[in-house]
Formats: C-alpha cells, structure tokens, sequence
C-alpha cells in the first residue's frame, strides 16, 4: 500500500481561523512591483493559488500536532486577529486591515519589544511559511537549482570524493 | 496493571492480525495480545539497536513503536512539510517553555520507525574523554568508562559505517565560515558521518536522504532485525505495564493513526524482559505509569541548545549543494561550546528570514548568497519534564546564566567569522533584532545584555531524565539498565545518560544501547 493512503492527514483549522490565516499568509507574502518607489502604491497581492496552498499546508500541520499544541497554536492565531488595536492602534480585525497596514502591522509585531508578541509573531508565520517556497516558482525565486527539494544534486565533484587533501 | 491514562478500555483476546514482518498498526481491525522473549518500546536509535543484536542472538524480539512506518524510499519523496508532519513529534513543534531568563526552545524529535535517527545530520561523535571520566569518578559509574564502551563504539561505527566527510563535500556555505574561522585563528577539523562514501552532498538529511545514504537505525539494524526473529508494530503506543509477582512482564498500550473517528484497538505484549527506548521526552511517562518515583525521575534533563547565524555574502553560494554538515570546532579556551557546520532546507531558511512581504521576498530572491553555520552548548541540568495534558509531557527549562553566556558568545563568534570572511549582513537568530552589518556591530551586540526570551534557541539532543546511577538514591536505573524500583524493566534510551555529553548524541546513545544489549543477551541466552 502506497504511503498516501496510509496517512489520513487531518486538518486543524476552522473555517474563521483558515480565513485570518490567509489573511496573515497574504501580508507575509505580498510583494512590490520592481519599479516600486516605497509608498505602499506598488504592492502586489500573492496568486491565490499560493496562498490557499499555504493555507492549505498549515491546517495539516495544525492537524499533525496533539490536541493541546493544536489548541495553542488555534489560540496564537485568534490572537493575531485581535491585537491591531494593541500593537498599531487600530481597532480592527487584522483580516479587516489593507494589505499594506496587515503588513505594518505583522512588522511591528515582529519588532515588538514585549518578546512575548515577538514570539507571537515568529510562532505563527513560521509554520504559516513552512512550504511557502517549497515547490514550483516560489521554490525557483529562491535560486534553487534543482526541479523539486527531493531531486538529487547535479554532481560535479564525484570523481575527487573520498581523499581529504 | 498500569496504564498512564487509566484503565478503561477492555483487554484484547486477539493474537497479531497480520504475517508481515512490520505491522502497520493503524490498519490492524482489532487488538492483540501476544507473547515474546523481549518487548521493546521505541524503534528509535536505542530501541532498534539493541532490538536488532537481542534478535540475532536468537531471541523473539517484538518492537513496538507509536508513530508510523515508512520505507526510506518513500520518505527521500517527501517535501520537507511532509517530513515535519510525518516523522516529526507534534510536526516538528514540540517546545521547552523557558523558566526565567530562558528561551523558548523547539525540540525536534523523531517519531516514526526508526525515531530520531531517521532525522539526524548523520553527525557522529564519540563521548569526550573528560566526561567518561566525570561518570566515573564523580558519578562511580565505573561500568561507563571509556575503555568498557570501546568494543561497542566499535561496533556501532562498523554498522552505521562511521566515515570523515571529506573536505571536498563542504558546501560553499561552510567553506565560507571556514575560511572566517581560519582569519580568526579557529581551526575547523572534518566531522565523521554515518554515510559511509556514499553521500552525494544532496543536503537535506533531516528530512530524508534521497538515496539512503545516511545509515538510520531502519538502514543499518532493521533488515537484520526482521532476518532474525524480530517483529515491528508502528502505530502501537504504550502506555502502561502489566506487573506479577513485583516484576514487570510486559506492557499494554493502544494502537493509533486509524482513520479519523475510527475506533481504537487495545494491545498488550508479554515478554522475560521488557525494554523501554521511547527517548529522552516520553520514557519518564512509561516509568511513572509502572509506578517508578525514582529520585531524578524527569529531573536533570539537558538539552544541548543550539543557535544558528546566517551571513550574506557576495558570492552565490548554492549552500544547498554539500555535505550538510562536515565540519567542526570543538571549543574556545574548551568552554563547552562546540561550532557544527550546517545547512538549513531552502523552503524553511526562506521561512525564517526577517521581514513581511517586500522585505522577506528581497531576501528570499538573495538566499543563494548566505551561509548558515550553528553553535551548541554542552548544558547543566536545567529541564524537568511534567505530565501534561494529554499525551505530551510539559518540559520545562531554565537555562543557567553560564550557558545563556556561551550561547551568546557563540554566535558572536560566529557573526565574527561571517565577516572574516567577508558577510555582508549577519542574522542573528534573535527575534525582532535588526541584522549586524561590521564587526564593530557584533562588538556591541557581545557588549550589550541579551533578552533569552527573544532567542530563537533549538535543541536536538534532550538527554537524562532517567539517569543511570550506582545508588538507588541518586538515579532511576542501574548501570545495567534496569529500573532500581521495578526489577525486569530495563532502559536503554538517552534518557540514562548520567549528564550532558556536549556532543551530538546519537553515536554514544547507540553504543549504551549496544553493551546493555550484550548484557542482557548474556542473560537471556
Ligand atoms: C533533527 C535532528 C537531527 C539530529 N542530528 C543528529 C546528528 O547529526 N548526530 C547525532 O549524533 N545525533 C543527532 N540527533 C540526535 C539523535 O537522533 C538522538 O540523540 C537519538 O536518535 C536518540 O535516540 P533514542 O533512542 O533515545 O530516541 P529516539 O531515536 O527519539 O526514539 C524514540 C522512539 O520511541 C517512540 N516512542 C515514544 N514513546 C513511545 C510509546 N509510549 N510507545 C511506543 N513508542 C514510543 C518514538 O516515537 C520514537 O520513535 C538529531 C536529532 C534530531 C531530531
């Protein structure tokens, strides 16, 4: 039997907290236009696609963890949501904001100087990011080299391995 | 009988509901109950080694294992998420909480057949002199000498095929630090692996090597295992003992990972000795679940903490393309801070760059240019391991000021070496800080104090929290492994290590597991 079928992966997320996640994973992964001056005018919202995979792959890993990490990590998100007001000010919901205010504020979480937002941050956007530049032409914008992360390397020393100078 | 979440299913009647060698036991249609001359709990590098050498002693050897199994075909298919959510613990989200001015620390352990070993940079050390030493005449553990675990390191490094990366396999990223290293006057000497000459440098062992390479414990002990009389269950997580007469006979558990919703199936498995292997965070759970109290029972746990620095520089350095790790520097002025050379997967080193939206991706688009490099501290006892809600324990962790110290003077060192050697940027792994761009910036930064909460601190070798003793009343088991307070129960994991190591694990662990194996076999045959 092939490994897949074997793996019945189960999602973590519900709906309300898929959608500020895609919120976040958004923010985290907008861009700028190349010719971009700086003013927030020439930000590009990430291909949907992306970031439903992002979503998508997060809820999985949600899922894969004990029912108590599962609750913390459910709690790290609802947090997210409602701190705008505490961290920028705003008396917003984060999925409410622009994206260039979710941006500002994802910032100033991360630079915060309570660590405990800072923890907050990191928390949350590392497993939001996890196979964010896993595959495809998000993996190649990272100047990889090979078609997939499971491809073998292009060997070009092979012929000096096993002698040490 | 003892169970670590009560008694309330019912006893299973059934023998094992399948013929092959390795049972999946997520796809078994109801429980069994079966008997053995050895159980074992744990498939990781303890349990599987010492399962493979009871076996070719001519015992009947069943080793139960709680997360699931895959052929390491399968797992060099996996992308590094999948690895994480199959073969990681709480997918690779496991955490110390940090007591005081300590960090949170993400603690990566295997679960899956094969356990930690599946996951490791195939770093192999042996345990430095100067501590074999300390378990002898500080602890009288006279039976972990250096010269007593040399037959077994032996045999271990034979099996696992222990070889010097040669300098040609480095990555660019390593060369990079090297050569910093060498301007500042550090010499990096080649690391030993467990991947014989067949490493190809694809560089991302700790998800899966796309050629084997790497001798895992499913690699390298296994197929004799299942040549010989042994047996696997995955997905067959103990979680209680089953007693007579004062000793421990056996043990029950409950097999997991069916489809959602589906019912879950009771086991038990009797043996003449029972091995315990579940590692460092989860065998204290088994002890207390056979009702050990020992003094030091989830007690004196170290963690080795680690911290990674990143550099950018001008050169593309393809970082990926390498050994992941192959070379080391074991210490400044032997403080106890050891430099491994390491590389992190792309997908997650562009995870973990700084920044949201423009400023991740402009970093993102220049990851070729950095290098990675990682320091470790060989730590006090400073972690305690509390039952938790639910399956997991709680682990706490107070780090003492000296190893907070050299954490911080190890990665200053290191962002010292990345401009040696010409960085641009360094990233300290410090949350929020904005990166060092001279030398004189990382003067300041060793200058200045350092808030251990906004340390992004990671642990790779949790070890003690079942150490071994000579007296009852300083240790949880003797030095042949045996539980002091409940006869018949025997540990072989990391958690019997009397003390931190300094060292990457998996090798010294190995070879613990090794002579008790010889032990018992002695015993038993
Ligand atoms: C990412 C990573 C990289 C590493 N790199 C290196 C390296 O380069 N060099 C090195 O020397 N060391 C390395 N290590 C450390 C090394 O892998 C460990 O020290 C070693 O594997 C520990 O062996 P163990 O037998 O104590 O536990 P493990 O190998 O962790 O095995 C324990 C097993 O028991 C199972 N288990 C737990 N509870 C139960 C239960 N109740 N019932 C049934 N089964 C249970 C677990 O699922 C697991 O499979 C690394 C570890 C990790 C995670």
């Amino acid at each position: 039997m092939s490994h897949s079928a074997r793996d019945w992966e189960r999602p973590g997320l519900s709906e309300r907290k898929k959608r500020i996640a895609r919120a976040a994973i958004e923010a985290f992964l907008a861009d700028r236009e190349p010719a971009d001056t700086g003013d927030g005018s020439g930000l590009v919202v990430p291909d949907a696609a992306w970031c439903e995979r992002n979503v998508r792959s997060f809820d999985l890993h949600i899922g894969a963890c004990s029912t108590l990490l599962r609750f913390a990590l459910g709690m790290l998100v609802v947090l997210l949501e409602w701190l705008p007001i505490v961290i920028v000010g705003r008396a917003s919901r984060m999925s409410r904001l622009s994206l260039e205010e979710r941006i500002r504020y994802l910032e100033a979480l991360e630079r915060h100087r309570v660590s405990w937002f800072a923890l907050l941050f990191i928390g949350t956007k590392l497993p939001m990011l996890f196979a964010a530049f896993e595959e495809g032409a998000p993996l190649a914008s990272t100047g990889f080299d090979r078609r997939t992360t499971q491809t073998r390397r292009r060997l070009v020393i092979a012929a000096n391995r096993g002698q040490n100078p | 009988m003892r169970s670590l979440f009560g008694g309330l299913a019912r006893a299973p009647a059934a023998r094992i509901d399948s013929d092959a060698s390795i049972v999946h036991g997520r796809e078994l249609s109801r429980g069994f109950r079966h008997r053995a001359d050895v159980v074992v709990v744990g498939s990781g590098a303890s349990g599987m080694t010492l399962a493979a050498i009871l076996a070719e002693a001519g015992l009947e050897v069943l080793v139960l294992e709680e997360g699931p199994y895959y052929r390491h075909q399968d797992i060099a298919q996996f992308t590094p998420t999948q690895s994480l959510r199959r073969l990681f613990r709480e997918a690779g989200m496991l955490t110390a909480i940090g007591v005081g001015q300590t960090p949170l620390i993400s603690l990566t352990v295997g679960r899956a057949v094969g356990g930690s070993s599946l996951l490791t940079g195939g770093v192999c050390y042996r345990i430095p002199s100067r501590v074999h030493h300390e378990w002898v005449r500080e602890h009288g553990l006279t039976e972990l000498s250096e010269a007593r675990l040399e037959a077994a390191y032996v045999e271990v490094e034979r099996r696992i095929a222990v070889t010097e990366v040669p300098v040609d396999m480095r990555s660019l990223s390593t060369a990079k630090f090297v050569e910093g290293a060498e301007k500042l006057g550090i010499s990096m000497k080649p690391l030993r692996r467990n991947t014989g000459h067949e490493c190809e440098g694809n560089g991302r062992c700790n998800f899966g090597c796309p050629i084997g390479a790497k001798r895992s414990v499913d690699i390298a002990y296994l197929p004799s295992l299942l040549a010989h009389r042994g047996r696997v269950v995955s997905d067959a997580m103990v979680d209680g003992v089953i007693e007579r007469g004062g000793r421990v006979i056996g043990v029950r558990g409950q097999l997991l990972g069916g489809a959602f919703g589906a019912p879950s199936h009771r086991f038990e498995v009797e043996a003449s000795a029972v091995i315990v292997a579940c590692g460092t965070v989860h065998t204290p759970g088994v002890l207390r679940a056979a009702g050990i109290r020992s003094y030091g029972l989830g007690r004196f746990l170290t963690l080795h903490p680690c911290a990674r620095v990143v550099g950018r520089f001008d050169d593309a350095l393809h970082g990926w393309d390498g050994a992941l790790q192959s070379c080391f520097a074991d210490s400044l002025d032997d403080d106890g801070t050891l430099f491994n050379s390491v590389y992190t997967p792309v997908n997650m080193l562009a995870a973990s760059f700084p920044g949201v939206g423009p400023e991740l991706h402009a970093r993102v688009r220049e990851l070729t240019h950095y290098g990675v490099f990682g320091t470790m501290v060989h730590d006090e006892a400073g972690g305690r391991l509390v039952p938790g809600i639910g399956r997991e324990p709680t682990l706490l962790y107070e780090m003492a000021p000296r190893d907070l110290a050299r954490l911080k003077k190890g990665m200053g060192v290191l962002a010292e070496m990345a401009f040696a050697a010409g960085a641009r940027e360094v990233l300290l792994p410090i949350f929020g800080m904005t990166p060092l761009r001279t030398m004189d910036d990382t003067r300041r930064f060793a200058a200045e104090p350092l808030d251990a909460r906004r340390l992004e601190c990671l642990s790779f070798h949790p070890l003690g929290s079942a150490r071994m003793a000579n007296d009852r009343r300083r240790g949880v088991v003797d030095d042949s492994g045996e539980c002091f307070e409940a006869p018949g129960l025997f540990v072989v994991d990391g958690s019997v290590l009397p003390t931190s190591i300094g060292v990457n694990s998996q090798v010294p662990i190995m070879a613990m597991a090794t002579r008790l194996a010889w032990r018992l076999r002695d015993r038993l045959v």
